[in-house]
């Protein structure tokens, strides 16, 4: 092993070196402590013996010195104590020595002591070595996750996009760098438009993973096919959970489902229809009036065999606005443990109702921060409102 | 995490002793209730009267262990408060299990069946 010899004492160097030579360590020598200190930040030498008294910077005042160095490896200290004194050792442990020896130093003493040592400093490289790989490790993987959030927001519309007479402006929050949420919004032909919000249960790679299969599968191409069909005016929502539903009913597998929203406008009937596969109710906030809440429900997709799923609809005209969220809203819960709930939500909105969509969508998300106490959300937050302006 | 009680006909009463059943603890809930259908239990009520909340994940564990038993046995859930209760009714599940007030009417029905 490399090691430095501190001593201010001649003889003594001389004695030690000889020593640790005759037994094959490398020997650097130094005079006093800060000839100690440049040895050691010039080379790599994983031990440090030095005596507790010597002018200037003394043994305690090293290896406080040592410890205090960013040298990038550990140095075991072995301090050489004048008498067995059980203070020095006590003031000596506090400083940072590893271990210590009496004078007269002992051959068999000092080489047990280094062996002890060595095991030391081998365990301290192991370990520092894994800790690298796990660094570079954990970089790939969050380096892979950016890559899959980039790929997975691409998949989103552009936050707001008018379709014929009405305005969609959405956001989205993932609580982590990727997400179980996906939605989309799609022109219908002249007059007529219609969007989707899914989120897949679960949180991490897995549920990310399916939300990204969803997002692809539901194209505009598929959109349009399932949901206006060919030859009748009749807008079919459910067509879209029920293909989905079919599709994904084996491939999530383990517990895993989807909850989904499609909705569908005719602007000339003044109509949105819709059908709820256990997506949370969104909100109808018409002109001067209270938000009320759309929809009372529906079998989410891919969770039980032969689910049927229904169509409803509801008035919409102009000036009213739909705000369709994900659970992530309602479920964001106090330090407490009190969700945001519907029904504040529904005040929120309320309040908000002639302010625009995209200067609501950054309010709610701080209300919900607000709420939680957090820096950031325990779940995605997804949000599309829709308002229909003429 | 749960709390087993054997009750008459056979019927076995787990209370859920979570405040909130969420993808944090729905795996193990899950398991342990699967082992106990594993052991020849398949006459459950499963009792959430302790759980204020539950998450798509602790639903898709409740859905998982309904598939499970099939037709081997019989499901019935009891105790759900208001945020359960309303998980229940926006994704139709009240309508897929048997639902009851507490764990005597629950056992009541499953005797019966």
């Amino acid at each position: 092993m490399h090691i430095i010899v501190a001593d201010d004492d001649l003889s003594q160097r001389i004695h030690l070196s000889a020593m640790l030579r005759r037994n094959g360590h490398d020997v650097e020598l130094a005079e006093d402590g800060e000839e100690a200190i440049e040895a050691l930040k010039r080379n790599g030498a994983p031990v440090l013996i030095c005596d507790v008294q010597m002018p200037g910077i003394d043994g305690m005042e090293l290896a406080t010195r040592v410890r205090g160095l960013d040298l990038g490896r550990y140095v075991y200290i072995l301090m050489v104590t004048g008498l067995d004194q059980n203070a020095d050792r006590m003031r000596g442990l506090e400083a940072g020595a590893d271990d210590f020896m009496s004078k007269p130093v002992d051959q068999a003493v000092l080489l047990a002591r280094l062996r002890s040592a060595e095991r030391l400093i081998r365990y301290e490289r192991d370990l520092h070595s894994k800790n690298l790989r796990l660094a570079q490790a954990n970089e790939h993987i969050q380096a892979d996750l950016d890559a899959a959030a980039a790929a997975q927001r691409a998949l989103l519309p552009d936050p707001e996009v008018l379709l014929s007479n009405c305005r969609f402006s959405s956001s989205f929050t993932p609580s982590s760098s990727i997400s179980g949420d996906v939605f989309g919004y799609f022109d219908l032909g002249p007059g007529k438009s219609g969007f989707f919000a899914a989120d897949v249960s679960g949180h991490g790679v897995r549920a990310a993973l399916s939300a990204v299969a969803l997002g692809y599968m539901v194209s505009t191409e598929f959109f349009q096919n399932m949901v206006r069909g060919t030859g009748t005016d009749e807008l079919r929502p459910e067509r879209v959970a029920q293909v989905l539903d079919r599709r994904f009913q084996r491939d999530l597998g383990d517990d895993s489902y989807f909850t989904l929203f499609v909705g569908a406008i005719d602007e000339a009937e003044e109509r949105l229809v819709f059908c709820q596969a256990g997506y949370p109710s969104p909100l109808l906030l018409r002109p001067g009036d209270e938000a009320r809440i759309v929809g009372t429900g529906g079998v989410p997709v891919a969770m039980l065999p032969h689910a049927e799923f229904e169509r409803s609809s509801v008035a919409f005209r102009r000036g009213d606005r739909l705000i369709v969220a994900s659970d992530g809203v309602t479920e964001a819960a106090s330090q407490g443990g009190e969700l945001y709930g519907l029904e504040r939500f529904s005040e929120f909105v309320t309040h908000r109702q002639g302010f625009a969509a995209r200067a609501v969508l950054p309010q709610i998300a701080n209300a919900l921060l607000d709420w939680t106490g957090q820096p950031n959300l325990a779940d995605d937050v997804s949000i599309i409102i829709i308002d229909k302006e003429g | 995490m749960i709390r087993v009680n054997h009750r008459s006909g056979g019927v076995l009463v787990l209370a859920v002793t979570e405040t909130r059943l969420t993808a944090a603890v729905a795996p193990q809930f899950k398991q342990l209730v699967l082992d106990q259908i594993e052991a020849g239990n398949t006459r459950l009520v499963l009792d959430l009267s302790e759980v204020g909340f539950i998450d798509s994940t602790g639903l898709g564990a409740m859905v998982g262990i309904l598939k499970r038993v099939g037709s081997r046995g019989d499901v019935a859930v009891c105790g759900l408060q208001p945020a359960a209760a309303q998980m229940f009714r926006l994704t139709r599940m009240d309508k897929v299990f048997r639902i009851y007030d507490d764990a005597d009417a629950a056992v009541g029905a499953l005797e019966q069946s």
